[in-house]
């Protein structure tokens, strides 16, 4: 399990299927979802579970969607307060 | 948004790099436009430092590496530039116009040159399981560190690489648990390698900290050298790795969080859409683009430098950013030389143990071709090597001829973790060069944008 190094530091709730989560202000929504043990984003043209991998916007399989229906990677996006975000997007 | 109409320079990333160029444009007054995916300057190496800076003892796990970054992180905050962050460039024209997407609008600048300093990625790692969730690269680990300043416990690292021993032991001084740590570096090197011993010795602190992190990591963890056959299993999720240890052992440890690395590679997608020339590096295998000594690539005006324009590290990145920037002030005057002696000497000492590094820490074959027909070669698609060899035994001339065929390449990364893969694989069947496969041919966009961003973009007739 994914955890901060030191005891949760967290300041801003953003919402993950409209579920709160505690974040902190500049975070990675990747990071966030990591820790929330969320490690599947999305599924594979062939059905399988893909979630964070890279980290730096290289792989596009920590892609999720946000309120306006757009798509984002994850670990492209910081998180503040009051953001929503949708998983597991359908393959597309 | 405020952007000028006409910059000196646009400069594309603020890694080492990016931000040396950029303090060095400012010192000879060019006006300069500084674009960056982060929310911060720093690049990947030095991720997040000006946030770390402000509470320094709470992240001093990250070591004096990282912390070294802070001097030029500092000068950069105090010159003068335009700075846009969480940009993201997606094409540059010919004429030196560049466009971004910043926050779902799309926008373009003009400038008389452009930096490319985009960096590295991690290398594509095809092994059995590789996709699987729970899987991720060891330079996603410490980004998590760096920007997020969160670690999984009891993960476990495979693979080899200065960043992967760099990683762990940050992790561990974060004082995280370290489940095992599967080190694929093979024990016995060709003896040619070692004479490449004798230039890194230039570079002798730099080989004792590996040699330091090294042991540092075989005293605290479950350390496994010259393993070899690494692969993941589970439904779902990644929750055993497999590995053969050194003495031909088959082995096996569950785990939740694993980390791979095979080295670092030039993230070219950029630079290879403008259409700049690139050469084959069968040292390092990948692809770079051609740059003169000052770091001009084979378009007039247009610099790549940094880890971009081919790996050798922080050190010659901040020299590389400081010698285009000061080729540009002094452009057509022929004073370049002069003017970057001293850099250029001084670049030469630092690339000085970088083939011996790339010797020590090759990839193996097993993580650059498939061995098994079910691994996934290409992520998006998801498809697998039985597919993509399926597609090359129709007679595939190359790369681009395979992409139609089989859709590899065609998905959200746009090659960038096949591309590589899809060429070993070519060059073996076909029994040629690799170099003489050749690569994807990159268009713009390099990164998604909507139709709307596009509509919307102010000098839109000059895109197509």
């Amino acid at each position: 399990m994914f955890r901060q190094v030191k005891k949760d530091q967290t300041d801003i709730t953003i919402y993950i299927n409209d579920q709160a989560v505690p974040a902190k202000t500049g975070e990675l929504v990747a990071a966030v979802l990591l820790r929330q043990g969320i490690i599947s984003c999305h599924k594979s043209p062939k059905n399988d579970q893909r979630g964070p991998y890279c980290m730096m916007g290289v792989c596009f399989e920590c892609i999720i969607n946000f309120e306006d229906g757009r798509t984002e990677q994850a670990c492209q996006v910081y998180a503040e307060d009051d953001l929503h975000v949708y998983l597991p997007i359908t393959s597309a | 948004m405020k952007i000028d109409s006409n910059y000196d320079i646009i400069i594309i990333g603020s890694g080492p790099a990016g931000m040396s160029a950029a303090i060095e444009a400012s010192k000879h007054k060019l006006s300069v436009l500084l674009l960056d995916d982060q929310s911060s300057a720093g690049g990947q190496v030095f991720r997040n430092i000006a946030g770390n800076q402000r509470r320094k003892s709470a992240s001093s796990f990250l070591g004096r590496d990282y912390w070294s970054g802070s001097k030029l992180a500092n000068e950069f905050e105090n010159i003068q530039i335009d700075v846009i962050t969480q940009s993201r460039v997606w094409q540059i024209g010919e004429d030196k116009s560049v466009y971004f997407s910043c926050k779902t609008k799309a926008f373009c600048a003009q400038a008389k040159f452009v930096i490319i300093a985009t960096g590295a990625m991690e290398r594509p790692m095809p092994i059995p399981g590789w996709t699987l969730p729970g899987v991720m690269t060891v330079g996603a680990a410490q980004t998590l560190l760096k920007n997020d300043s969160m670690g999984a416990e009891d993960a476990i690292f495979a693979g080899t690489g200065p960043l992967f021993y760099l990683t762990i032991w940050q992790y561990l001084k974060a004082g995280f648990r370290v489940k095992a740590v599967i080190d694929t570096a093979p024990s016995k090197l060709p003896f040619y390698s070692f004479l490449w011993a004798i230039p890194a010795l230039l570079q002798i602190r730099l080989l004792v900290k590996g040699f330091q992190w090294r042991s540092f990591i075989q005293k605290n963890t479950e350390y496994f050298k010259n393993a070899s056959s690494v692969s993941f299993k589970g439904v779902n999720k990644a929750d055993i790795i497999h590995f053969v240890d050194n003495t031909g052992t088959k082995k096996s440890i569950d785990g939740e969080h694993f980390f791979i690395h095979q080295g670092v590679i030039p993230n070219i997608n950029l630079s290879m859409a403008t259409e700049v020339k690139h050469l084959w590096s069968d040292r390092q295998k990948c692809w770079y683009p051609y740059t003169d000594k000052f770091g001009e690539s084979s378009t007039r005006g247009i610099f790549v430098v940094g880890d971009g324009a081919k790996i050798f590290g922080v050190q010659v990145a901040v020299l590389s950013g400081r010698i285009a920037a000061k080729r540009i002030a002094n452009y057509g005057s022929g004073i370049s030389m002069m003017s970057t002696i001293s850099s250029l000497v001084k670049r030469g000492i630092q690339k000085s143990a970088r083939p011996f590094l790339d010797h020590v820490f090759a990839p193996t074959r097993e993580w650059l071709v498939p061995v098994h027909d079910n691994v996934i070669v290409c992520r998006c698609e998801a498809l697998d090597k039985a597919e993509i060899t399926e597609a090359i035994n129709l007679g595939v001339s190359g790369p681009n001829q395979l992409k139609s065929f089989s859709r590899a390449g065609m998905g959200r990364c746009q090659g960038r973790l096949c591309g590589l893969t899809v060429q070993h694989m070519i060059a073996e069947h076909n029994k040629i060069a690799e170099k003489d496969v050749g690569y994807y041919r990159l268009r713009p966009p390099v990164r998604p944008i909507t139709v709307g961003e596009l509509a919307a973009l102010t000098e839109h007739d000059k895109i197509l």
